[in-house]
């Protein structure tokens, strides 16, 4: 365990060091040094503009993803409790999954302009399909011998909706959740790079035509820690959710 | 009995039926809603016929086409080697499991900035963008497939006195095969979208860049033209992919 | 008192393929109190039989009949244990036993304690929390025993509950429920393909053909209740056995 985080350590100092050479070496203004990039950093967290685009941001992040889980979701159960509505829906939503859903942002500024709600909805076309298409399965594929067993007891169809299907479907819809919310983070910063110049997105575009590549790499820098701290709070509490579970399904 | 093609044609176009009736709904409410933003389906498709006639869409996608290519070739070499060391070795699993983490959170657009930077509007910015999209999801599905070997197989190829490294190449790699071909076809379909994100963003030549170019004019039957060329290109992508897998998962697949 | 009078059952088929007939003219009566074993080769259709009792299917010609009232559907009357425990893999083990209980809207404390009370009888005093994945397949089953009894059946109807279970586990589980069907006197119906099984726990033996099934010979199981020690060794458990085995060895293979 210690030995491991030594060695850890130890690739991410030469990874750094490396870093640190080449960018001195070659005396650009494209390639930050390391420490250029730490104080960028640091101004960044320092400034009132940074946490304000921060929020910016996440506005469309909450809009889209949260109408995207109360839309996908009970829309995703029904269609896998009726298999017939489902397979007129499914290769909809497939295709929703595959094709790069970026293509539509000129439709969005048609729709919805440039504002919070065009980037809610570029948000919300990124998480929805995943969100809807994992909850279906895990409704469709609910186990047809607990299904039985719960006939065998006499129960209603009610309640084998809310005793069986439903919390049978639970690991998959907070798979879904989680999977959306990874795309939904996908979107937001989509809709800020593509769409508008807006929240983080729009402080990385003025850095960079401020060829303030410092501050370029520190936003980025930031962007990704986000997203892992994120990720790795959201798969902890779909741990603690599925406690009963030895680990959740659909990978 | 002996009819599994016929079964299979049965099958497409039981799944092509839902899609086909959507475009006659879409047809229909497009003409009686008559809104620029939503053109009917004939309307597209007509769209799409005068930009294949004027030739303009090829150059377009062949420069698409090849950056996905050279992205996603140069992925699959990087992702399955490292996903394959990953795998075989656990301490370099220790070292470079959190930077692969973070590839796999992280949305991969955000790096294009940075690749501009360095490659301004060269074609190896978009060539690295669509490497970006993928080489996570590529390398962690090759790590997923040899752990997924079971350790009794293991065991048994050890008791069977195989070396370490003939259990890794006998027994572990063969069974990461099937897992990491999926892997390839998540990848492949990430590869599309870094293709498409990456040439909205910065590319002067592209499929993305055509949305672009016709989305600031508001040309919204090219735009739906164009999108429709793209979901033949995602589609045909993995679908090749998958192609590729049932030939190959012979032995055709070693790095 | 269960009837079971000239029943047919045949799979419906599907597309091009041909309805499967499964049952054929079956007829079984179970008296009140009994343990009737149904012992046959796998895949004849003895769950299918099991599934007409508990109102899971309905026959395609023919009566089930309860006390003289036709099955038309599952009732709190019949319990049912399932050969994969079919427990609820969210839930832990007392909600799993209460299920019953809880669909019939007992309240919340009344079906604890009756729960309670039952994991006591099968010996799962100290499990009441863990949930189903946790306890070992024996464990498990004995849940599900404990589940089909808490709703308080007149019969209780089991699919090959112990056929996943090592020997020795067996054993223990079929010794329990020797004991609990002592103390309570319920109407067993228990499907096996286990010779052992069926002379051990018996009163009587239907012994079914390969698909489509029909009886093909009843047998009175000439031990008393609780089984003698010894049992193992008592001729005229081995000879019912060794019976058994030559009606079941000379039966023609099953129709796939």
């Amino acid at each position: 365990m210690r030995a491991s985080t030594i060695w850890r350590a130890g690739v991410a100092l030469l990874l750094l060091a490396a870093w640190e050479t080449v960018a001195r070496s070659a005396q650009t203004l494209l390639l930050p040094t390391v420490s250029d990039t730490m104080s960028a950093l640091a101004r960044l967290l320092m400034s009132a503009a940074f946490w304000s685009a921060l929020w910016i941001s996440h506005q469309a992040l909450l809009l889209g993803f949260v109408s995207a889980a109360l839309i996908g979701v009970p829309l995703g159960l029904a269609f896998g409790h009726w298999p017939s509505l489902g397979r007129w829906v499914r290769p909809h939503l497939q295709i929703m999954l595959v094709v790069p859903t970026a293509a539509v942002i000129p439709l969005v500024i048609m729709v919805a302009g440039l504002s919070l709600r065009a980037r809610g909805l570029v948000v919300f076309m990124f998480a929805f399909p995943v969100i809807a298409v994992t909850a279906e399965a895990g409704m469709r594929e609910a186990n047809a011998r607990l299904l039985e067993m719960a006939r065998s007891f006499g129960a209603t169809p009610a309640q084998m909706m809310w005793r069986v299907r439903l919390p049978a479907a639970w690991p998959a819809v907070l798979a879904g959740l989680r999977l959306g919310l990874a795309r939904a983070f996908s979107g937001m910063v989509v809709g800020e790079l593509v769409l508008m110049a807006a929240g983080i997105g729009g402080l990385l575009m003025k850095f960079q035509s401020d060829f303030d590549a410092a501050s370029v790499y520190a936003v980025v820098a930031v962007v990704v820690l986000e997203s892992v701290v994120l990720m790795r709070v959201v798969a902890v509490a779909e741990q603690r959710l599925l406690g009963w579970q030895d680990r959740p399904a659909f990978g | 009995m002996d009819t599994p093609e016929i079964a299979a044609q049965g099958h497409a176009v039981s799944r092509l039926a839902p899609l086909g009736v959507t475009l006659v709904l879409w047809e229909g409410l497009a003409r009686l809603l008559a809104q620029p933003a939503f053109p009917p389906f004939s309307a597209v498709l007509s769209a799409l016929v005068t930009l294949v006639a004027e030739g303009r869409i090829f150059g377009d996608l062949i420069s698409s086409i090849s950056a996905l290519a050279l992205g996603f070739g140069l992925a699959m070499a990087v992702g399955v080697t490292v996903g394959a060391l990953m795998g075989a070795f656990p301490q370099v699993e220790e070292v470079l499991g959190p930077y692969l983490n973070a590839g796999l959170a992280a949305p991969a657009l955000i790096y294009v900035p940075i690749l501009f930077t360095l490659a301004g509007t060269s074609r190896w910015t978009q060539v690295f963008t669509v490497f970006l999209y993928s080489v996570f999801s590529i390398a962690s599905y090759t790590v997923a497939g040899m752990h997924g070997t079971s350790r009794t197989v293991t065991e048994m190829a050890r008791a069977f006195g195989a070396t370490r490294r003939q259990t890794l190449l006998l027994v572990v790699w063969p069974g990461a095969r099937p897992m990491l071909m999926s892997g390839l076809r998540i990848a492949m379909a990430m590869a599309v979208k870094g293709m498409i994100n990456g040439e909205m963003l910065i590319a002067s030549t592209g499929l993305g860049a055509l949305v672009r170019v016709y989305g600031s004019r508001f040309e919204i039957d090219k735009v739906l033209a164009i999108l429709l060329v793209i979901a033949i290109v995602a589609l045909s992508s993995t679908s090749g992919l998958r192609l590729v897998e049932r030939r190959a998962l012979g032995d055709a697949l070693q790095p | 008192m269960i009837s079971i009078r000239g029943c047919h059952y045949r799979f419906r088929g599907e597309g091009d393929r041909a309805a499967v007939p499964v049952l054929d003219d079956v007829n079984i009566e179970v008296a009140d109190g009994e343990f009737l074993c149904v012992l046959g080769p796998s895949g004849c259709g003895k769950t299918t039989l099991l599934r007409l009792l508990a109102g899971l299917a309905t026959p395609t010609a023919g009566d089930v009949l309860i006390d003289g009232t036709p099955v038309t559907g599952p009732g709190p009357d019949r319990g049912m244990v399932f050969q994969d425990h079919a427990l609820l893999p969210w839930a832990d083990v007392l909600t799993n036993v209460a299920f019953g209980l809880a669909l019939r809207n007992v309240p919340r404390d009344e079906r604890e304690e009756r729960a309670r009370r039952l994991l006591d009888a099968v010996g799962l005093s100290g499990c009441a929390s863990y949930h189903p994945r946790q306890l070992s397949g024996g464990m498990q089953q004995r849940v599900g025993l404990a589940r089909a009894l808490a709703i308080e059946p007149a019969i209780l109807l089991m699919d090959e509950p112990f056929g996943s279970l090592d020997a020795q586990t067996r054993r223990a589980l079929q010794e329990d429920l020797m004991r609990l069907h002592l103390a309570e006197r319920k109407t067993v119906v228990f499907v096996t393909h286990s010779v052992d099984e069926a002379v051990r726990l018996g009163d009587r033996i239907v012994l079914l053909s390969p698909r489509p099934a029909r009886v093909e010979a009843v047998f009175d199981v000439p031990l008393s209740r609780p089984r003698p020690p010894g049992l193992d060794s008592l001729p005229a458990f081995v000879e019912l056995k060794r019976d058994l085995w030559i009606r079941l060895k000379s039966q023609p293979r099953a129709t796939p």
